[in-house]
């Protein structure tokens, strides 16, 4: 039945005609003849100017109303700065994707300022004199204003400080490293999904300085929670009238998973500072196990410090296995945990020491039945002729994303074997391991 | 037959060619009034009346007593061809077929005998020897929307063993004459087999036609005064080539077999059965997260911008560049081509806009059977049934991925963030089904579609007075089967509805007072109850299940009288007439963009009451030159306000309630008014008519949300006032001309007659519009006008065709 169809539209295709699909879009030739710094400081403050003159800006689009937190705009920036078009479309992502280089026919375009933004647009509003607006780029005239060259790639943010942020970094895509959401802005959605309203959360750097991250209740993502940690933040630098603001494009923007600054806890600690020494590990709610070969961490000490160590070295087995397992921990009652230790390798011939963590593993003698996840953690190597000098800090491992119970090991992994290419004996020490949240 | 008589009849028989004709003659043979019994009056297929409304007012959509499509009904072969979808005929499925389809006859209303629609009644006989006899081979061009036809009949009468046989192929096929970036294509075909077997007759019909055409916009008076007469929004450039958006393609083949059976010389049953199956798309956008890629989108019009500097911009823009005013396909192509997305392993560029066709696949199996006994020499009755079983799937499919690897069943309007919303799957069976060209999406659901009609008149001759009393029964059955869970209603929408019924009844009764054989008088009574249409009765069949809130049965009540006038010299009809409709519902569903979702109206209470006067008249001022003259003249109107209910396929909170109030409003869609005046000139190798008609009085479909009260208060608060009132098109004017006669082509010594037709449609290339309606959108813009003013269609300018036949 279906196959009887087919063939008939196929007879009847056979005289109606074959589309051939448009070759791909190669974009303009077009050039620019003045920087977009140019054109702002070609405005006059406070006035509504027409632009006179076959002027040409180029920009990358650094932001669209692809997740809609702008509306019906797009940001342009080239080297020098940035502005913000007003289009009267919807969906205009899909003309001016993000990356996408486009050419501005200034020529008959307005700038003006909304709340000390510099805008472009494509007339001015007059209709009540006590408040004359810009006027968006009507759709048809799009083609008319704006040329498309190619998609290039993403421009590096400006990584900035809140005692720089400046008129001149307005419309641009700039970084925030190291700042939090204010405490009463963590964990709130990023605007009011609801009634569709703008919010705007406060950003600061360990109490100091502000600067809001402004979102509005169409973005698709308002009703997703705002990051409790401590972090980096990326967006496009606006301002409305004294107040600066950042406008990000998406979620990813917001890079927050670390500590905060203020009210840290610790959750977990242990300096090995009252084990016994020489002999194999034996801490309450800890787990030391051989799961291939004998080798045990034991405890060690080289005055005035007491740490963690193991070695396959002298056990003359093929295959060593072993687990360093702490006790459960309970990441329930905090945030932006973070996990740090120090290690020191001695004769480093190619053994593996790795951290790991579990939410599943039953606390018995056969870790390996669980699923453990490998910590992205700096391990000390490369001390092929003694003993490590220094202590190698692990830096912070975010335990982001994992909440209840969970178990954290170290396991090492060696051989001791005649061959020396395939010997592993490397020593590890393990020290200062520390969890902290807020 | 005489050389001149079978000129005659060849010319007849190309008149009566729905596409070239306007007229049918009236007989002219006088009657012989013997031994004083009066001879009834002549059949309606000859009436002057029907024959315009046909032909000479079609061009302004002029329909019958401002009745409803459904109204009217067509016959073939004595089966009942009216879809019971939508209870329209389905003319285009013997389109391109004149010349065999050219045999009917015509009862205006429910007639005398039998319980028939009361609106035209066409009857069209295809059995081998109905058709005429004839090797014939017709070229037709011309600049209409089909312009060039070629056509090939091959009809033989019974041959001594009482076979008779018939073969049509016709083909067509048109271009942009009519309409920007136009197309039509179409090969129709009729097989005809007939047997006589002692008392029976039997014969067997096989036709259909396939069609592939643009489909027709409707457009705004802003886009046509920027674009021309021939603007067409469908329409975009494609590497060099014109492609059109909008196809419509429509394959339906019927198989008719079909006996007249006469027991006695009093008696004759006739009975037919018909199965057809087939489908029928139109295509057109649908896109996800993506501008609204129809070139008339009213935010890309000039009249959109509030500022004025900006709307010349726009215009000179349009006027510079009038592809502007066009769909932009290769945008299209390069967004489909740009969206790399992964879902469910699947990476590729996911469609941001895709061609979708929305189709219907219909299968149907129709029987019908009537017997009509003469019992005394004056008095006979018939009675007849007709089951009908039709089943009807609709669904959407991928058209064309636009150069898009694939494309998602989702709802995009849907869509909002919440983690796992079901509400964005448009089969919860299947959810993030991925979709390539030719899969199914949106919606798809079947119809199951059921109507038994039984009717039984009789009818008395007497010497002055012809009586007729008849009844009709008719049980109709709708059930709705749903193949998908959709996100919104995922309790509604999947699987078998309880099926839904009526019972309905009819009862007519009427006399013809024969005062002599040159006058009568007829007078005419009826009540009548109709099913909803299916198509009503559901609210939001692509969605679910629910059944509109007022489902109930339209009442209806008529009463006629008539004049009949004939002499040598002048033939003269009239009528009058009342119709009342109580009790009527409709529905009216269109694709709101504000809610971005397709809305349903459900509309109850209608009353209409329509009332007219019907005059025509032929005056033969000599045998070479004839007068005629029709006048229509009718008032529709709605006698009481009525109810509406808002259903919104993409939320599940009910809508709006409210009263629309269009007390005394018009009924809308076809003029109400139509005068005719013709010549008829036959000097005797040729013939010519030259008929000037008006159309007036013709009211647009408007939007009952702009009766309300809350739209009352909105033409208040913004000093306006086009608001309420009802919006008339402009009367319409038009001169069609028609001239035809035959040649004699010398062929071994054998006379091969040749017969030229041309008929000239709108001579003084009038510009008027034919039809329209008010969007389903209610705005007031920035100077006080509509936002989202009224739809029209274009009527051609002049257009010809010629038709040249060649009998063989």
């Amino acid at each position: 039945m279906k196959n009887y169809w087919i063939f008939l539209v196929l007879i009847l295709g056979g005289c109606s005609k074959n589309f051939e699909p448009p070759p791909p879009f190669n974009g303009t030739d077009a050039k620019a003849t003045i920087s977009i710094k140019e054109m702002r400081n070609a405005h006059i403050p406070g006035a509504f100017g027409k632009w006179a003159g076959d002027d040409i800006i180029t920009g990358i689009v650094i932001a669209n109303d692809a997740s809609n937190n702008f509306y019906k705009s797009i940001v342009i920036q080239d080297s020098t700065g940035g502005i913000t078009i007003k289009l009267d479309g919807f969906s205009i992502a899909n003309d001016y994707p993000l990356n996408q280089r486009v050419f501005i026919r200034l020529n008959g375009l307005w700038l003006s300022e909304y709340g000390g933004m510099l805008q472009l647009g494509a007339g001015i509003d007059t209709s009540n004199p006590q408040y004359t607006d810009l006027l968006p780029i009507p759709v048809p005239l799009f083609s008319r204003y704006i040329l498309k060259g190619s998609i290039e790639p993403a421009p590096t943010p400006i990584h900035v400080n809140f005692d720089q942020l400046k008129d001149s970094l307005q419309s641009r895509l700039i970084q925030i490293d190291s700042v939090e959401l204010a405490a009463a802005d963590t964990a709130k959605p990023f605007a009011d999904a609801i009634n569709k309203a703008t919010v705007s959360h406060t950003i600061r750097l360990c109490g100091i300085g502000t600067v809001y991250l402004r979102t509005s209740g169409f973005a698709d993502f308002a009703a997703i929670k705002t990051p409790r940690g401590n972090g980096s933040i990326k967006g496009i630098y606006t301002v409305f009238d004294t107040q600066k603001q950042i406008q990000i494009r998406d979620t990813g923007d917001v890079q927050m998973k670390g500590l905060r600054c203020s009210g840290v806890r610790l959750i977990f600690y242990e300096d090995f500072e009252t084990i016994p020494v020489n002999t194999g590990l034996q801490i309450s709610g800890w787990k030391n196990i051989a799961e291939n070969g004998s080798a045990i961490f034991e405890g060690k000490w080289n005055a005035p410090n007491r740490y963690a160590e193991i070695t396959a070295f002298a056990t003359y087995q093929p295959v060593v296995n072993s687990w360093l397992i702490l006790p459960p921990i309970n990441l329930n009652n905090s945030t932006n945990e973070q996990l740090s230790f120090i290690t020191k390798d001695a004769f480093d011939n190619g053994a593996n020491l790795q951290a790991y963590i579990s939410s599943n593993y039953d606390g018995g003698n056969s870790p390996s039945k669980a699923k453990w996840t490998p910590l992205k953690a700096t391990i000390a190597k490369g001390s092929v002729n003694g003993l490590a000098t220094k202590w190698t800090p692990s830096g912070p491992i975010s335990l982001q994303g994992y909440s209840g119970k969970v178990y954290i090991a170290f396991k090492y992994e060696g051989a001791d074997i005649a061959d020396l290419l395939l010997k592993k004996t490397t020593r590890f020490q393990l020290d200062e391991i520390k969890i902290v949240g807020n | 037959m005489t050389d001149a008589q079978k000129k005659d009849s060849l010319l007849k028989s190309m008149v009566a060619e729905p596409d070239d004709i306007h007229i049918v003659f009236a007989d002219d043979g006088e009657f012989q009034a013997a031994s004083g019994f009066v001879p009834s009056p002549l059949h309606a297929s000859k009436e002057l009346l029907h024959s315009a409304i046909g032909f000479r007012f079609g061009a302004g959509r002029y329909r019958y007593r401002g009745l409803d499509t459904r109204s009217f009904s067509f016959r073939m072969n004595g089966i009942k061809m009216n879809r019971l979808f939508d209870q329209q005929i389905p003319w285009n499925d013997w389109g391109g077929l004149n010349e065999s389809t050219s045999n009917q006859h015509i009862v205006a209303g429910v007639g005398e005998e039998g319980f028939e629609n009361i609106g035209i009644n066409n009857h069209v006989h295809t059995e081998a020897t109905s058709i005429r006899p004839q090797r014939s081979i017709s070229l037709v061009t011309g600049n209409r929307a089909y312009g060039n036809r070629f056509s090939f009949v091959l009809a033989k009468g019974f041959n001594k063993k009482q076979w008779a046989s018939a073969v049509h192929i016709s083909g067509r096929k048109g271009g942009e004459q009519i309409l920007d970036a136009g197309f039509f294509n179409s090969i129709s075909y009729l097989l005809s087999l007939q047997k006589k077997w002692k008392a029976i007759d039997m014969n067997i019909t096989m036709v259909g036609s396939v069609v592939h055409r643009n489909t027709t916009p409707a457009i705004t008076q802003e886009y046509r005064l920027l674009g021309g007469r021939k603007t067409n929004p469908y329409w975009g450039w494609q590497q060099g080539m014109k492609r059109n958006v909008g196809i419509y393609f429509v394959h339906q083949p019927k198989v008719i077999l079909s006996a007249q059976f006469s027991p006695t010389e009093d008696i004759h049953i006739q009975s037919a059965i018909m199965y057809s199956q087939g489908l029928q798309y139109t295509t057109g956008f649908d896109w996800y997260r993506a501008a609204d890629p129809r070139a008339d989108y009213y935010r890309y019009l000039p009249s959109y911008q509030t500022d004025s500097l900006l709307q010349q911009q726009v215009q000179q823009l349009i006027v510079s560049n009038p592809q502007i005013l066009q769909i932009d396909w290769e945008r299209m192509y390069q967004m489909n081509s740009h969206n790399p997305f992964t879902l469910r392993g699947v990476t590729g560029n996911r469609a941001k806009y895709i061609l979708e066709s929305r189709n219907r696949y219909t299968k149907q199996c129709f029987i019908s059977t009537q017997l009509q006994q003469q019992i005394t020499a004056t008095d006979s009755w018939k009675i007849g049934i007709d089951m009908s079983r039709e089943f009807v799937q609709l669904n959407k499919r991928v058209h064309d991925l636009l150069g898009a690897d694939y494309y998602v069943n989702w709802n995009q309007f849907a869509t909002n963030n919440i983690p796992d919303n079901k509400a964005i799957q448009n089969d919860l069976n299947d959810p993030d089904r991925i979709l390539y060209t030719g899969d199914i999406f949106g919606y798809d659901y079947q119809l199951y579609l059921q109507e038994i009609v039984g009717t039984a008149s009789w009818i008395t001759r007497k010497q002055k007075l012809d009586i007729h009393v008849g009844g009709t029964v008719n049980f109709t059955e709708y059930r709705r089967i749903g193949n998908m869970r959709n996100g919104l209603f995922p309790g509604n929408s999947f699987g078998t509805s309880p099926p839904i019924s009526f019972l309905n009844g009819g009862i007519k009764f009427g006399f013809t007072y024969k005062r002599s054989g040159k006058q009568y008088f007829l007078w005419n009574l009826l009540f009548l109850s109709r099913a909803p249409l299916v198509q009503h009765a559901f609210v939001s069949p692509r969605v679910n299940s629910l059944l509109h809130p007022a489902l109930n049965n339209e009442k209806i009540f008529q009463l006629e009288a008539g004049w009949i006038h004939n002499s040598s010299k002048l033939r003269l009809r009239m009528n009058a007439y009342m119709f009342h409709k109580y009790d009527g519902i409709d529905l009216l569903s269109f694709y709101h963009d504000e809610y971005q979702s397709l809305v349903s109206y459900a509309l109850s209470n209608l009353h209409q009451m329509h009332m007219g006067i019907e005059a025509s008249l032929i005056h033969t001022i000599n045998p070479s030159l004839t007068i005629e003259l029709v006048a229509l003249v009718g008032n529709y109107r709605f006698k009481t306000t009525q109810q509406y209910a808002t259903y919104i396929d993409n939320e599940t909170a009910a809508g709006d309630k409210g009263t629309v109030f269009i007390k005394n409003f018009k009924v809308p869609g076809t003029p109400q008014r139509a005068f005719s005046m013709g010549l008829t000139y036959k000097p005797g190798k040729w013939w010519a008519n030259l008929a000037v008609n008006y159309l007036g009085d013709y009211w647009l479909d408007f939007n009952p949300l702009r009766r309300t009260y809350a739209a009352g208060q909105l033409q208040a608060q913004t000093k306006t006032n086009w608001i309420f009132p009802q919006e008339k098109l402009p009367d319409i004017v038009y001169t069609d001309l028609f001239i035809g006669t035959s040649l004699y082509l010398i062929k071994k010594k054998k006379q091969a007659p040749v017969l030229l037709f041309l008929s000239v449609n709108n001579c003084f290339n009038n510009l008027f519009y034919n039809g329209g309606y008010e969007q389903m959108r209610l705005g007031v813009n920035h100077v006080g006008d509509n936002k989202f003013p009224t739809k029209y269609f274009m009527a051609p300018g002049i257009n010809y065709s010629l038709t040249t036949r060649f009998n063989l």
